[in-house]
């Protein structure tokens, strides 16, 4: 079912079966983003979904980002009632031999690693994993904007930041991005 | 090739031309940039790159089992739109409810969440003019007639 946010949004709180699955997934793979934690993110999702339905204003007055607001600022609070910090809760701590990429690296042959970072962009497997990486709120910002779709505007009221804010921290994504490929060609040529 | 930042002006056009909100004056100007600058260059090509993948990443996989407080909401999502369906059809926009403790009738909006459509009784007759109108149970009462 490819459908807009606003679609998706609209069947699903109209009571469309498939539309409440599909919006639950995605914002499931969000809180997991934000939160590391299945179960936390799962709780969150629930409350966001029951807060969408109670309020559920009228389309023409709702945000594309509406929903998003909705699930970052409860997964915000959920983080303050654990009473743990957002920045340290949204990093995992990195065992250097499990984290995702080191993973990855396990995975591949030297000779599957491009030698180019374009390339290297072409994988899905290595932008999942390395995305799980990236730093708050650069990470939450690139997911929005790159697969969400979502506009600067929209992720700036989320955030509560400028657009130009919200521009860098997309922008310094990528750039991580770039130092988790270029960590990976590292390893990748010290190990033939 | 070494990172090389866009041009933060640019880059705001970059980003919107990701997610198709690019005015043709500004596509035509972007793309005038474009020829002459290779970082911006670099960073449309690889931000593409990565939104390519948003099918996969944000991919639906349908029948997924959902938790059981999840699955009760939607099931009251499901009834109250149905019923908003039927109230909709029947051009309602008030009916006659009884509350949970008996059988007091009470005035309600029918566009009002949490109300549950249970089946068609006769009006009481304080309620003039209205033919037949659906009895819905709630949890919230809001009185309008006193008990009998």
């Amino acid at each position: 079912m490819a459908l807009s946010l606003e679609e998706l949004l609209e069947r699903a709180l109209g009571g469309e079966d498939e539309a409440i699955e599909h919006l639950y997934q995605r914002l499931l793979r969000y809180s997991m983003y934000l939160l590391k934690d299945h179960y936390a993110a799962e709780e969150v999702v629930q409350d966001t979904f029951e807060k969408a339905w109670r309020s559920n204003p009228p389309a023409r007055s709702r945000s594309k980002s509406w929903i998003f607001r909705i699930a970052h600022n409860t997964a915000v609070d959920y983080i303050r009632k654990q009473k743990r910090s957002l920045t340290i809760s949204l990093h995992r701590s990195e065992d250097p031999d499990s984290s995702p990429i080191q993973e990855y690296i396990q995975l591949k042959r030297p000779e599957e690693i491009p030698d180019q970072f374009v390339e290297m962009l072409e994988d899905v497997e290595f932008v999942r994993r390395a995305l799980e990486h990236l730093q708050e709120p650069s990470r939450s910002c690139f997911y929005l904007k790159v697969f969400e779709r979502l506009t600067l505007n929209d992720i700036a009221t989320i955030h509560q930041c400028s657009t130009r804010q919200v521009q860098r921290h997309i922008e310094h994504a990528r750039h991580e991005l770039r130092q988790i490929y270029e960590r990976v060609h590292r390893e990748r040529s010290s190990n033939q | 090739m070494n990172y090389q930042a866009p041009h933060e002006e640019w880059l705001e056009k970059i980003l919107a031309k990701l997610s198709g909100e690019l005015s043709f004056s500004d596509l035509v100007a972007l793309n005038d940039h474009l020829t002459t600058c290779s970082s911006c260059t670099e960073a449309l090509r690889e931000y593409e790159i990565l939104a390519s993948h948003a099918d996969t990443l944000l991919s639906y996989q349908q029948g997924s089992q959902l938790p059981a407080r999840m699955l009760a909401l939607k099931q009251e999502i499901m009834q109250a739109a149905r019923e908003k369906q039927l109230a909709t059809s029947l051009h309602l926009t008030k009916a006659v409810g009884a509350s949970n403790r008996g059988n007091i009738p009470v005035l309600l909006d029918i566009n009002e969440p949490g109300l549950r459509l249970v089946k068609r009784v006769n009006p009481p007759e304080e309620v003039k003019g209205w033919q037949s109108l659906p009895r819905i149970i709630r949890t919230s009462r809001k009185r309008l007639f006193p008990p009998r």
